[in-house]
């Protein structure tokens, strides 16, 4: 596999599950361990610092071909689009992620919440764009499908992505009972 | 390439405004002014909002809009984390000058703002900077006074032209005496307003003498020179002009209060001056980039924010064109600054890009001019001239002393010398995000509130919040119909007290309209009204909801009380026009909507009324005329489109029916007419001619119960009629997906109650004051969310009348 993967979507949209489900397809993943598990994220968080600085230095991607990487929409609209790419891109019901982002903040942002729901609209917008414009393939996971029917979800991840591991072996990964904050 | 003999003068004068220039010109003391307004063209040039000149000069330069020629406000990002005045830096696009370049043509450019540092152009270039005396801070005296780095293009010319400059301590008393005749009385040293007045005329004195020795010594096909001297002058001393405002103090007033007058004088002994150095076959264009308030509507005050000075400046600038080949004595309509570059192209023979923003300006010509188009210029691989370089020293420098400029013009605040490196990064970042604003802005002005909308909510910040901002986000959530964030928004806004209540609730008027809460829209605007008797936008919102909701002469009141407060305002004149037309007075309607077009040209909606009443006059090749307009101001408006159609019909005109059936096809998809209206006599009797004319017209006004699914929520999925009958209550829930044309018959709700009743198998008293009541609120709702549509091609219909029926026959087929 020469492309780098990208996993991406709004922040708690299942983006870690997802690269939960590549850690287990053995796929070597482009982490750095910094941001550590929690009760939010109890598998671990699979991030980059360097993801963070993206809009200024992309060259971290040079060395990730074949690999997986976890980059937040919009950031991908700053990847370097000189090199391959297929994208994941993790969808969930905007609600349940406002939602989950303010637990996971422990912040009441119900004023605000017309307000991150317009501006991350704008960022899947966005994000969708960039693709489209620079001919980067992509597939969408609704997280809702993932937890309600893995095989079915991870059979087209398998197929879209070319992994070489079963659909059993992968659909473990998803535990219903992660499907919080709804 | 053989070179055009005709030459090309184009003049700026930053602000100036025909209410000074015609009163002026009928005192005779602009002469040079009015010989050629008497021999050329005249209009109005519309600005652009914000109405910021850097921005607008350089759409002018352009033909795009800021956001696509990227110079935004009065500083920029220097790229190293500091700002610096706005340059030429940032702009994107390529101006007139490079693309006559590219053509082989020779320009002389003088002080466009912003063109530092100047470009390597086939001519010669002079930058806004040449007449700056400032060096970082300090004043350079006469003698040691240097030039910036990327000031003169070429090189060559600059001992020659550095000779001509004039410092403002060359400004004597007398020099002065014109614009304040009591100099003599006043202490310079203590009052600083005379060496300002020093100041503003050296600089325009500077500029109009490089232009003259460039005019003289160069051969050029275009020369464009810009005056930022009436904009200082009239910051700085409109508060003192003629007549008096109140609570000015009357003594300063005397003093002061020729000073713009002396401004505009002195402006028209220049063009004096230039008009004397060129032949017959010179063209001459004077612009300015936005007016400046010089009457009642001069504002009292200059708000607390950034650019705050730029709410002195009026929405219209000025146009004067004079040439061979252009009208004599005639005045346009409809330019804007957007026109400049495609008009100054179509003088010099050159293809107008299908990208720019802009138009040629056509109408100033004697006979039809032929545009020629390309896609973009800037696909053309041709040389057009490179931004020279400048050393690290020389740019600070200049920039600092520009910077400076601004300060003193009170365009951006203060930075403090010995400002510590938070409050700095504090002051950029304040900066960076105005500048955001502006671009939000002019997003907001092309009609883009998406865009605009992602950028205010990044920039909005509640721990400091800006009306300004928040404003605009409401308002732009209303237009993208995102109803729920502008509330959010509002709500905010009105549990912090950040507006007044006048203003609030008319926003929420806004909002409750595109919920189709037509009554708390009413409330809303009575309750704002009542705080703000006067208030422009509220009267005109109250208005068309007044309109809508067919209360013609309360509409009318709303409109006219408008246009005795503000006679240019083009949407009251519409407004008007439209409860005229509703009415079926087609005479008053039209003269309203006239005069809306001539305050505002780019109105497509009332150009599109003005064909339809034109249409009911039956005036048929007037109409397709104003349906025309309305069209390339509007592609998108599917029921222009019918309106064509129709008429082209009438007039037998077939291929001009089939290139309209066309693109109207790609307009939309699954068409249906949809009859509604009070079910009473009126309605039955509609239905009852559409089916004695073949049309096969589903549903039955009796027979509500056909409709009654409330869980089915397409109520249209298995019509398979072109044409049905739908209660009034029922239109709001039609999907987006249908593409609907409306005709609603107009009946009174007390008839339609005595004719249900008397269909009614069990007669009630014949008069009922609950159906009634009923009624009307259907009514009132259904003709609310119709109002708040404004793509639905609606054909009213008041009696049936022999020569309407054959217009709602032809509405109905198409």
């Amino acid at each position: 596999m020469s492309e780098i993967i990208v996993v991406t979507g709004l922040p708690r949209s299942g983006t870690s599950l997802m690269m939960q489900i590549f850690d287990k397809s053995g796929t070597p993943i482009l982490s750095d361990g910094i941001r550590e598990k929690d009760v939010n994220n109890p598998e671990g968080y699979y991030e980059l610092e360097a993801v963070k600085g993206i809009v200024k230095d992309n060259s971290f991607l040079k060395d990730a071909e074949g690999k997986v990487v976890k980059i937040v929409a919009p950031l991908p609209m700053f990847l370097d689009t000189k090199l391959k790419y297929k994208v994941v891109f993790m969808r969930r019901e905007m609600d349940e992620v406002l939602r989950s982002q303010e637990k996971m903040l422990e912040k009441d942002q119900t004023s605000e919440r017309e307000k991150f729901r317009t501006i991350y609209e704008f960022h899947l917008k966005k994000t969708y764009k960039f693709f489209s414009d620079n001919n980067i393939p992509f597939i969408d996971i609704m997280y809702s499908d993932l937890i309600k029917d893995p095989e079915n979800e991870i059979k087209k991840l398998i197929e879209f992505c070319g992994l070489g591991s079963s659909v059993e072996d992968l659909s473990v990964v998803v535990k219903p009972e992660l499907y919080r904050n709804r | 390439m053989e070179k055009k003999k005709n030459k090309v003068l184009l003049i700026g004068w930053d602000a100036a405004d025909w209410k000074i220039i015609d009163k002026l010109m009928a005192n005779g003391l602009m002469p040079a002014m009015k010989s050629l307004v008497e021999s050329g063209v005249r209009g109005k040039l519309a600005t652009l909002d914000p109405p910021l000149s850097p921005m607008l000069w350089t759409s002018m330069a352009t033909g795009v809009r800021p956001y696509r020629h990227g110079v935004i406000g009065f500083v920029e990002h220097d790229g190293k984390g500091g700002v610096r005045s706005v340059s030429s830096h940032y702009r994107k696009v390529k101006a007139f000058w490079n693309m006559l370049t590219m053509e082989g043509y020779k320009s002389n450019v003088i002080a466009w703002w912003p063109s530092n540092p100047v470009e390597s152009i086939n001519g010669c270039m002079v930058s806004n900077l040449f007449q700056q005396e400032k060096k970082g801070r300090e004043t350079m005296e006469r003698e040691n006074w240097e030039i910036p780095e990327g000031t003169i293009y070429p090189e060559s010319l600059k001992e020659q032209l550095m000779e001509l400059r004039v410092h403002p301590h060359d400004i004597t008393g007398n020099l002065v005496m014109p614009f304040v005749p009591q100099a003599v009385a006043l202490d310079k040293k203590k009052d600083k307003r005379l060496t300002v007045i020093s100041k503003f005329i050296a600089h325009a004195t500077t500029v109009h003498a490089a232009c003259t020795e460039l005019m003289e010594t160069q051969e050029w096909d275009l020369t464009a020179v810009y005056h930022d001297a009436i904009d200082h002058f009239s910051h700085g001393f409109m508060k003192f002009h003629p007549p008096m405002m109140p609570n000015r103090d009357k003594e300063e007033y005397e003093l002061f209060k020729d000073v713009v007058i002396g401004a505009y004088v002195f402006h028209d002994m220049m063009l004096d001056r230039l008009l004397k150095m060129i032949d017959d076959d010179t063209t001459v264009i004077i612009v300015s980039d936005h007016g400046f308030h010089s009457d009642h509507l001069r504002p009292p005050h200059i708000p607390k924010v950034p650019s705050g000075p730029a709410i002195e400046h009026a929405p219209y600038g000025i146009f004067v064109a004079k040439g061979p080949g252009i009208k004599k004595g005639e005045r346009i309509h409809g330019a804007s600054v957007l026109d400049v570059t495609p008009t100054l192209l179509t003088l010099f023979d050159l293809p107008v890009g299908r990208d720019m923003d802009g138009k040629p300006l056509v109408n100033i010509f004697d006979h039809p001019k032929t545009v020629q188009y390309i896609d973009s210029w800037e696909k053309v691989d041709k040389p057009g001239g490179e931004l020279v370089s400048v050393s690290e020293e020389s740019l600070e420098a200049t920039n600092e002393a520009a910077l400076q400029q601004l300060v003193d013009l009170g365009y951006i605040d203060e930075m403090k010398l010995d400002d510590s490196n938070e409050d700095q990064q504090e002051y950029l970042k304040g900066i960076i995000k105005e500048n955001q604003f502006y671009l939000a802005k002019s997003y907001i002005s092309g009609g883009k509130h998406e865009e605009a909308l992602e950028i205010l909510l990044e920039i909005e910040d509640k721990s400091n919040p800006d009306f300004r901002f928040l404003i605009d986000i409401i308002n732009s959530a209303i237009k993208t119909k995102r109803y729920p964030l502008a509330k959010e928004y509002l709500n905010y806004v009105r549990k912090n007290e950040l507006m007044s209540d006048a203003y609030m609730d008319t926003l929420e008027a806004k909002i409750a309209l595109g919920l189709n809460d037509g009554e708390t829209a009413l409330k809303m605007l009575k309750s704002a009204i009542k705080s703000k008797p006067d208030a422009i936008e509220i009267l005109i919102e109250l208005g068309r909801l007044f309109n809508s909701l067919r209360e013609l002469t309360k509409a009318r009141e709303c409109f006219l009380k408008v246009i005795e407060k503000d006679p240019d305002n083009a949407h009251a004149y519409h407004g008007a026009g439209v409860s005229y037309l509703r009415e079926e007075n087609y005479e008053e309607a039209l003269d309203y909507f006239l005069n809306a077009v001539d305050k505002m040209h780019h109105y497509p909606m009332a150009h599109f009324h003005i064909g339809e009443t034109l249409a009911l006059m039956k005036e048929y090749s007037a109409a397709i005329g104003s349906f025309e307009v309305a069209l390339t101001m509007n592609p998108d408006l599917p029921k222009t489109y019918r309106w064509l159609i129709d008429l082209n019909e009438i007039i037998e005109n077939q291929k001009a029916v089939d290139y309209y059936k066309n693109k109207l096809k790609s307009k939309i998809i699954d068409e249906k007419v949809i009859i509604t209206g009070l079910p009473g006599e009126k309605l039955m009797s509609v239905i009852d001619l559409l089916r004695e004319n073949g049309f096969d017209v589903k549903g039955d006004p009796l027979n509500e119960a056909q409709w009654a699914n409330p869980l089915n929520n397409d109520i249209l999925e298995g019509v398979k009629e072109h044409i049905c009958y739908l209660p009034e209550n029922m239109i709001q829930n039609l999907l987006a997906r249908y593409d609907c044309r409306f005709v609603v018959v107009n009946d009174e709700a007390e008839k339609v109650s005595e004719f249900i009743n008397s269909k009614a198998r069990l007669k009630k008293s014949s008069y009922n004051a609950d159906l009634i009541d009923g009624l009307v609120k259907m009514d009132t709702t259904a003709r609310i969310w119709l109002g708040q549509q404004p793509n639905l091609d609606i054909f009213y219909i008041n009696e049936l009348e022999d020569d309407k029926n054959e217009m709602l026959i032809s509405f109905v087929k198409n």
